[in-house]
């Protein structure tokens, strides 16, 4: 297979992954924690920006992402497709300056991540609002505890979603043999 | 960061605000209804839904044999106590049941609306928010439209606030953007009920507006008024829990629980046509709408 074919592959593959974890995100009988479900969506947003090297391609992934959680959240359109879109840019900066692409920095960041967007996400839909009366405690708790689950699911995610990359991919270095083949042509001309 | 900005990164990055902040601002004009790149998505997403639905449903199923048996046993127990007792209530319960239907007939009070149009549906997706707010697997293909009210055999569950093609998001009860006029079955006291967020952890909802004077207690029924057509008259809404005096003293508030199951409903009815909808007079005005004022707060009566 081509390089091109092997990465639409591995596109195609992680856009069905979404659209799957967008379900099971909702699911009427996915088991809760502290009353919440974990953010799956989320995590596969930020495993794509640790896993793809592309960091428009990552970002569109994760934009992406966003806005199938508004859709299974019922936000307005766009709202966390914006934050996926700042998480995915934060996510990109630190993994190219300060990171190293582990499952371990994909837990910390899709926890770090669930509770910010929560943060956000309850300052725009209940405390302007004033829906909060006298629950604050209650709704930071909550965030927490979805936080906490939203990293505990990260890593079958990662799992998958590394798992499909090198699968469709291949090993780094058949990859790179892939690359060479392909600029061998070129170097004769 | 000046560089970040003014190199082809920054400005894509720009452009992707740019865009996604334009695609809030339309979707927040729709006025609740569906825009084409969230009817695509939906529509998208729709086929997993059902699947994700499909095997958490056979899942819980399978598990339960296993998780539940002990629980299932009890309720065998239970329920077969239960059944004698009812044998014996039965036969009292027909006489009674004769002598109920006699005096409707001359009170001419309707058991039943039968003008309702329902519209069947099943729960396909939960919304993780804090107000049990669930998507249902019909959309403005199936004849329901945005505000439609959802029921469910006992009672009212809430209504159509995001509308699709396919699907439609619910608004529940619990939920504050839900506004309902309700008036007590026994007492005729009004109200308006609506959601409270500390209320709704524990699948309760709030009657506020309540007149002073009124004698509205523990254990009263509560149906929807109907004032303002964007709910038919006589739903009930739920049983009175509590009734305290509002912080500024002028009028009481009451906690409110539902009579329909809205964190456990699988499947709902969408009431599609009913007598007085949107506002549309209907023959035979009823006294309840004529006693009842209620203010309109929100969407709802």
């Amino acid at each position: 297979m081509t390089l091109r074919g092997r990465k639409t592959l591995k596109w195609t593959l992680w856009l069905l992954l979404l659209l799957l974890l967008g379900g099971i995100q909702s699911s009427p009988a996915f088991p809760q924690l502290g009353g919440t479900r974990p953010m799956l969506l989320m995590a596969a947003g930020i495993c794509a920006v640790l896993l793809e090297t592309g960091v428009e391609a990552a970002c569109g992934y994760a934009v992406f992402a966003g806005l199938l959680w508004d859709i299974v959240e019922g936000r307005l359109l766009g709202f966390y497709g914006l934050m996926m879109l700042l998480a995915a840019a934060i996510g990109c900066w630190l993994i190219n300056n300060y990171l190293r692409v582990s499952m371990l920095n994909a837990v910390w960041m899709s926890g770090f991540g669930s509770i910010c967007c929560g943060l956000i996400c309850a300052e725009f839909y209940l405390f302007i609002w004033g829906y909060a009366r006298g629950a604050v405690m209650a709704i930071l708790a909550e965030i927490f505890w979805r936080g906490v689950y939203t990293a505990l699911a990260a890593p079958v995610i990662y799992w998958l979603m590394k798992k499909i990359q090198s699968l469709s991919m291949g090993t780094v270095q058949s990859s790179l043999r892939l690359r060479a083949s392909k600029m061998r042509p070129e170097r004769k001309e | 960061m000046r560089e970040f900005f003014s190199g082809r990164r920054g400005r894509l990055f720009l452009a992707a605000v740019a865009v996604l902040t334009g695609i809030m601002i339309f979707s927040a004009r729709s006025g609740g209804l569906q825009t084409l790149p969230e009817k695509l998505l939906s529509a998208l997403l729709y086929p997993f839904q059902l699947l994700s639905q499909e095997v958490s449903d056979s899942f819980t199923e399978f598990a339960g044999v296993f998780f539940d048996a002990r629980e299932n046993y009890e309720e065998n127990i239970r329920l077969r106590e239960e059944i004698t007792h009812l044998r014996e209530q039965l036969i009292a319960y027909q006489s009674l049941e004769n002598e109920n239907e006699r005096l409707r007939e001359m009170l001419e009070i309707r058991q039943e609306d039968p003008q309702l149009q329902l519209t069947d549906a099943q729960v396909i997706a939960r919304t993780p928010d804090n107000f049990q707010s669930f998507t249902i697997d019909r959309g403005s293909m199936d004849g329901i439209s945005l505000y439609d009210p959802v029921m469910t055999a006992d009672g009212l569950v809430g209504y159509i606030g995001e509308l699709g093609s396919v699907t439609a998001r619910v608004v529940t009860i619990l939920s504050p953007e839900c506004n309902v006029g309700a008036v007590s079955s026994d007492t005729g006291d009004s109200g308006n009920v609506t959601g409270d967020l500390t209320l709704s952890k524990d699948g309760l909802t709030r009657m506020e507006l309540i007149a002073r004077d009124a004698q509205l207690q523990s254990g009263s029924l509560l149906v929807t008024a109907g004032l303002s057509g964007s709910f038919p008259e006589g739903i009930l809404i739920g049983t009175v829990k509590t009734v305290e005096l509002e912080e500024n003293g002028i009028s009481l508030w009451a906690t409110v629980e539902p009579s329909a199951d809205i964190s456990g409903a699988t499947a709902v009815f969408v009431v599609t046509d009913y007598p007085g909808k949107d506002g549309e007079e209907t023959d035979e005005p009823s006294g309840l709408q004529e006693e009842s004022s209620i203010p309109a707060v929100g969407h709802g009566e």
